[in-house]
């Protein structure tokens, strides 16, 4: 671990997108918009001007309200967006869980959906026969490992979604409000799983609207207000000042424990 | 290192990222505005890291569209034999056509042309098709036009196998010209890629764009040598114009060294289809020119796919 070298390092980063109205574009739809005289678009930033340095090893948290650039800010870590201002640096191997299950193809059997997603996750083929078992030991869909994904209730895909992408040992882990899917001994497994990451040394980046778990779980945590930094420090502080500006009620220092408590949030 | 199947990975700790970024570290990347320092070159260098990914995207949909199996290589033959005995009908018995080597002529054509469609209409739907991945995961999204035309690579192939039975049925005799065939397919995989990345791009942006490309490619196929040969035309202004068309020098080569090409349809009989009136040869000149155009739209296209493509999430 080193210093110098943080996991995730933001400069002045902005990503921005362009509101068309109702409009879908067509190849003929720029015609149209010239006969009607009316704007092409208008830019709008989703984040702007975040400057931020995440060091190996941390749990961080980024709050906000809706709409205030969580996701995006996740997706742009995630290299999913581009920055369209300023730069982004990120060490390590990552793994996005943003939505679980993303790229299942619904006619396959779970068998064959963690073979594929695997290697599209970024394990080798080798790597994704080794952790077969342990993928569907911690997924526990018993014999509906062999069925097609469309057949899956949401929690069961969304378990073997986790599970697949857990298992691809990231060095930074980027979550999305995905953790509150399955029930509570599923929901304790993830959380004992995301301590293991955490004991290996992995950077973690989550979003989280659950205060409790941001205060337990995070060492640093963020506050994003309509797509700008408006606060970064100590989880429990931040969370204060968060929960003080919408009205709310505020939390509690949280209780020493060694270790990080289980997500037990919904 | 991660792939010895021997070590538990349970147990295994995985090394972390080096102090400072080897020459070509995919795992720890500089992105910054306009792709600068992640260049056209380092992007390359990336896919070929994630070439794997192409297998992979390639024989996920394959084999939810049909079961791997006998029966499956045999839903793929289905289109192209159909449409094959669809216009060996209209041409061949309706016009009185008695060379029943036609067919073979025809189905050749038809199989490259097919490759051809599926990898530019596939390619425009392709990154909405994948929409889930697409903004979820980062890969190198210039591998999914590669994916579709592959797909279309492996119908192509099956369809190929078909070939041999119809020669043997027809007595058309391989010849040793067979030998360019990899050639020209490789040719035809330069020229399909070169198309299909600026579609994957406005197909993704111009909503409405595969329907009208399906409508012109299906123009341009008839206005192609592929129901009718090349050496038809007399008119060398015409052949001129016909030989601008990339696809003829495909069309023709893949004829030619399958020996279906040149024969002259006044000079068949009912009993000579035995006799090899039609000749064998190399590739059609003309596949030069779909080559160096086929390499001048994949350098661009790619160029321009990977320009455009960090916009994809947003665009989807």
């Amino acid at each position: 671990m080193s210093a110098r070298f943080p996991a995730v390092r933001a400069k002045d980063l902005g990503i921005k997108f362009y509101l068309r109205g109702a409009e879908n574009p067509t190849v003929h739809s720029g015609m149209v918009r010239f006969l009607k005289r009316k704007p092409a678009r208008r830019e709008f930033w989703a984040v702007r001007n975040i400057t931020l340095d995440i060091p190996q090893g941390q749990v961080f948290g980024i709050i906000g309200a809706n709409g205030s650039g969580k996701s995006t800010l996740l997706r742009a870590l995630a290299r999913i967006y581009f920055p369209d201002e300023g730069e982004l640096e990120i060490r390590g191997k990552i793994s996005s869980l943003i939505t679980l299950g993303a790229g299942f193809r619904q006619e396959l059997s779970g068998m064959d959906n963690i073979y594929y997603n695997g290697i599209i996750l970024g394990l080798t083929k080798q790597e994704v026969e080794a952790k077969r078992e342990q993928i569907i030991e911690f997924a526990d869909l018993g014999q509906f490992i062999n069925e097609p994904v469309r057949t899956y209730s949401s929690g069961m895909r969304a378990r073997l979604g986790f599970s697949v992408a857990v298992h691809v040992d990231p060095e930074i882990l980027i979550v999305d409000e995905v953790l509150v899917v399955g029930d509570a001994a599923f929901r304790a497994r993830c959380a004992e799983k995301m301590r293991e990451l955490f004991m290996r040394g992995a950077t973690v980046v989550m979003v989280q609207h659950n205060m409790d778990v941001i205060v337990e779980m995070c060492q640093r945590t963020m506050w994003l207000d309509k797509g700008n930094i408006q606060m970064v420090g100590e989880p429990l502080e931040v969370v204060n000042k968060y929960l003080a500006s919408r009205n709310l009620p505020q939390i509690e220092a949280k209780p020493a424990t060694p270790n990080p408590g289980v997500i037990s949030g919904g | 290192m991660s792939s010895d199947p021997k070590r538990k990975p349970v147990t295994r700790l995985r090394a972390r990222s080096a102090e400072a970024p080897r020459a070509l570290d995919f795992d720890s990347l500089l992105v910054e505005n306009a792709r600068k320092l992640v260049g056209f070159r380092e992007y390359i260098k990336e896919m070929w890291h994630r070439r794997g990914l192409v297998r992979v995207l390639a024989g996920r949909q394959l084999k939810s569209q049909y079961e791997l199996n006998v029966v499956g290589f045999a839903w793929w033959l289905a289109e192209p034999l159909s449409l094959a005995a669809v216009y060996y009908v209209l041409v061949a018995v309706l016009t009185k056509r008695q060379d029943h080597v036609y067919i073979l002529v025809v189905l050749v054509s038809l199989l490259s042309f097919k490759w051809f469609q599926q990898s530019v209409i596939q390619s425009m739907n392709t990154v909405r098709g994948n929409a889930s991945l697409v903004t979820d995961i980062y890969f190198p999204r210039a591998l999914l036009p590669i994916t579709e035309t592959t797909i279309g690579l492996a119908h192509f192939g099956v369809g190929l196998c078909i070939l041999p039975i119809f020669m043997l049925f027809l007595k058309v005799a391989p010849t040793p010209n067979l030998v360019w065939l990899p050639l020209i397919i490789a040719v035809q995989l330069i020229f399909n890629l070169g198309a299909a990345y600026p579609m994957a791009v406005w197909g993704l942006r111009y909503r409405n764009l595969p329907n009208l490309m399906g409508n012109i490619i299906r123009l341009w196929f008839y206005l192609s040598p592929a129901l009718y040969e090349l050496t038809r035309f007399s008119n060398g202004t015409v052949k001129f114009i016909m030989e601008l068309n990339p696809l003829t020098g495909l069309f023709e080569s893949y004829r030619r060294v399958f020996a279906l090409a040149g024969f002259t349809p006044t000079k068949v009989c009912p009993k000579c289809a035995t006799i090899p009136h039609y000749y064998a040869g190399a590739p059609h000149p003309a596949l030069l020119w779909t080559f160096v155009l086929g390499c001048i739209m994949l350098v661009v296209g790619a160029w321009y796919f990977t320009r455009k493509e960090t916009q994809f999430g947003k665009e989807i």
